[in-house]
């Protein structure tokens, strides 16, 4: 019994692993030729000199790298994705979760509600910025139009005159498209947490503030740090309101732009895939951050 | 120290009413339960007491005070939820210690008293820990901490026990009310279990259809209930009910069930050949030969035995009779026997009204 039973399981564990491995074989070979393994050459071909322009790809090191540093283009770019990013996750967390409280209040119709507000983040990136961009314009513009109206301002205003102005005007046009997903992300956190805790807060004597600070938050932690990742990611690779609105001016030009820029429009390959690398790493750990901040802070069920 | 009382109380949502004038008083250090079938208003009861729903029309006063408009908060009442809704983000310390921690106690305060109950309650090992890390009657335990350590002025239990295992629930209800006995704190404890109702209550009020059937102690209910509902409800199995008919042909009254004649105290008020409903609780039951004279002849369709007891279904005509037996006679199913009982075991009441006679 106890041979026949040491005979008959590896060949049934062997089977098993096969049928297991067969099932994970498609997005192995998925992510494996369209993630990792361009991650892969573009780790390695950073280190050489790739330009359609020159001669020959020769081994040069870390000099990419280095020329990165001292690139004052490089330095501007990665100047505005900061404030891209501050900006955008700061606004999206606030305006997403002020959003998804809002929703968790309503009774009826919440689905239309919730139908209506995902619409920005369904538009293509392009027309959303086209759009904005519309809106934006000094001679027919919606903005200028309407605080003229209202008296707020004397004389159109060309927008993106201003640095500051212009960055914080493209985050908008970013915060606009991607705050829905942090919205539906902090809605679906907030209907976990179950009713009788607060009904549990509000006998216990906290009001509302106490209570969405004492009992909401930490139960919603989880939804937002993955909606602050989310964000953050999203805001490191903000090209297409950069790109559209900005153009290639070095005034509101992200750090994805700049790869573009050195990649495609000067043919410097491996100069921009250097920079390319650095953008993934520095976002992702910025995300980290808040993921292991998070998931050390609540470890429960 | 308080004193609850529910005056008129009503409720509706929208255009349903499901409590409809509502009048209770809970003396001060009183255990209390709420009794009824689901959708009884049993629960929305409790928490309009709570504060958790409003009123749509009454009054509620805890020592004098209308508190219809006082917030939760405000009310000085805690609450065992039925799922405990212990804060999973906290351990029992900080959970048992939540309301303290709102109430701007000094931490110097609050960690004595949650020590004090842990110790009351055996969870002085286990304060470190997480709900997500305890037993069902830890969390059951910690959820009641959580309330004493407020000393509060009512306590409110929605079905604590209805999560817990059999064995544990026997467990918990003596140590609730031994504990509620020595704090003396005034408690309400809404059950649809009738077991615990009798078991742990100074009084148990019958709620039907969001008004009060009957109010009382245990004994009271069982012994006297007050109509046909509360005598079906309390009481496992519940009451054999007949249809009798009322005799004034003779000198006295007589009650007529089959060939049965009972002399029954009917008031002058009902006329001969009204509508009776005798009522027999099983265990009041004895059994006999069939056709004994005064026995009524049940054929038997089903025959139980629980251990200590017997039960036997059967049926008088159409009429469903359940005895119960504490000695094991020779029967079968199929088997027509005789039923007796003693007279004064019988409880009467006026088929048209449903009220006892």
């Amino acid at each position: 019994m106890a041979q026949t039973r040491s005979v008959v399981r590896p060949a049934f564990i062997r089977g098993e692993a096969l049928l297991g491995l067969a099932f994970v074989l498609p997005i192995v070979v998925i992510m494996g030729s369209l993630v990792f393994l361009p991650l892969v050459t573009t780790v390695l071909d950073s280190f050489y000199r790739i330009d359609p322009m020159r001669a020959g790809q020769p081994f040069i090191g870390v000099k990419n790298y280095v020329d990165l540093a001292g690139d004052q283009n490089v330095r501007i770019s990665w100047g505005n994705t900061l404030a891209y990013v501050v900006m955008a996750v700061v606004l999206e967390t606030l305006g997403g979760l002020g959003a998804a409280l809002l929703l968790n209040k309503v009774q009826r119709g919440r689905q239309w509600l919730l139908a209506a507000m995902v619409v920005p983040w369904c538009l293509p990136p392009v027309v959303n910025a086209i759009v904005w961009l519309w809106i934006y314009n000094p001679s027919y513009g919606l903005l200028n139009n309407v605080l003229m109206s209202l008296g707020l301002l004397d004389a159109p205003k060309v927008w993106f005159n201003d640095r500051g102005t212009g960055l914080f005007l493209i985050t908008l046009v970013h915060v606009w498209r991607m705050m829905p997903l942090t919205g539906i992300i902090l809605l679906a956190a907030l209907q976990s947490v179950p009713r009788e805790l607060y009904e549990a807060a509000k006998l216990d004597g906290a009001g509302s503030v106490k209570a969405f600070r004492l009992v909401t938050l930490p139960l919603i932690s989880g939804g937002l740090a993955i909606a602050m990742s989310q964000s953050t990611v999203f805001a490191f690779n903000l090209f297409d309101e950069a790109w559209i609105m900005g153009g290639s001016s070095l005034d509101s030009r992200s750090i994805i732009v700049q790869v573009y820029l050195s990649a495609f429009q000067n043919l410097r390959f491996s100069y921009g895939m250097a920079l390319s690398l650095l953008a993934m790493l520095a976002s992702l750990i910025v995300s980290m951050i808040y993921v292991l901040r998070v998931y050390r802070e609540t470890r429960m069920d | 120290m308080a004193t609850l009382t529910l005056d008129r109380l009503r409720k509706s949502y929208g255009p349903i009413e499901v409590i409809h004038g509502l009048d209770l008083t809970i003396n001060d250090g009183e255990f209390i339960s709420l009794i009824g079938a689901s959708g009884c208003g049993k629960s929305t009861l409790l928490r309009i007491i709570a504060g958790l729903e409003d009123i749509t029309d009454g009054e509620i006063s805890l020592n004098g005070r209308v508190i219809n408009d006082v917030a939760p908060k405000d009310r000085d009442i805690a609450m065992v939820f039925q799922n405990y809704a212990l804060y999973p983000h906290l351990t029992v310390r900080d959970n048992m210690g939540f309301s303290l921690r709102l109430r701007d106690v000094p931490k110097a305060e609050i960690e004595p008293a949650i020590r004090q109950v842990a110790a009351l309650l055996g969870l002085e090992n286990h304060l470190d820990r997480y709900p997500r890390q305890l037993s069902g009657g830890q969390r059951q335990r910690v959820a009641m901490g959580r309330a004493i350590v407020r000393k509060p002025q009512v306590f409110l239990f929605d079905e604590p026990l209805s999560n817990l295992d059999a064995k544990l629930r026997v467990q918990m209800r003596s140590e609730i009310r031994s504990l509620q006995k020595r704090l003396g704190t005034t408690s309400i404890y809404v059950t649809h279990d009738q077991i615990e109702a009798m078991t742990m209550s100074d009084r148990i009020v019958v709620l039907n259809g969001g008004r009060i059937e009957q109010v009382g102690a245990p004994l009271d209910l069982y012994d006297r209930p007050a109509n046909l509902f509360v005598a079906t409800f309390i009481g496992s199995p519940a009451m054999n009910l007949f249809d009798a008919k009322l005799d004034r042909s003779g000198s006295a009254p007589q009650l007529r069930l089959g060939e049965l004649a009972l002399a029954v105290d009917a008031p002058a008020a009902l006329p001969n050949g009204a509508d009776i409903v005798l009522g027999i609780r099983p265990e009041h039951i004895a059994i006999t030969q069939a056709g004994a004279p005064g026995a009524l002849p049940v054929r038997v369709e089903a025959i139980e035995p629980t251990g200590a007891e017997l039960q036997i279904y059967g049926r008088f005509g159409a009429t469903p009779v359940t005895a119960t037996l504490r000695d094991r006679p020779m029967l079968r199913e199929g088997d027509t026997i005789g039923l007796t009982f003693a007279p004064a075991a019988a409880h009467l009441f006026d088929k048209s009204t449903g009220r006892r006679i």
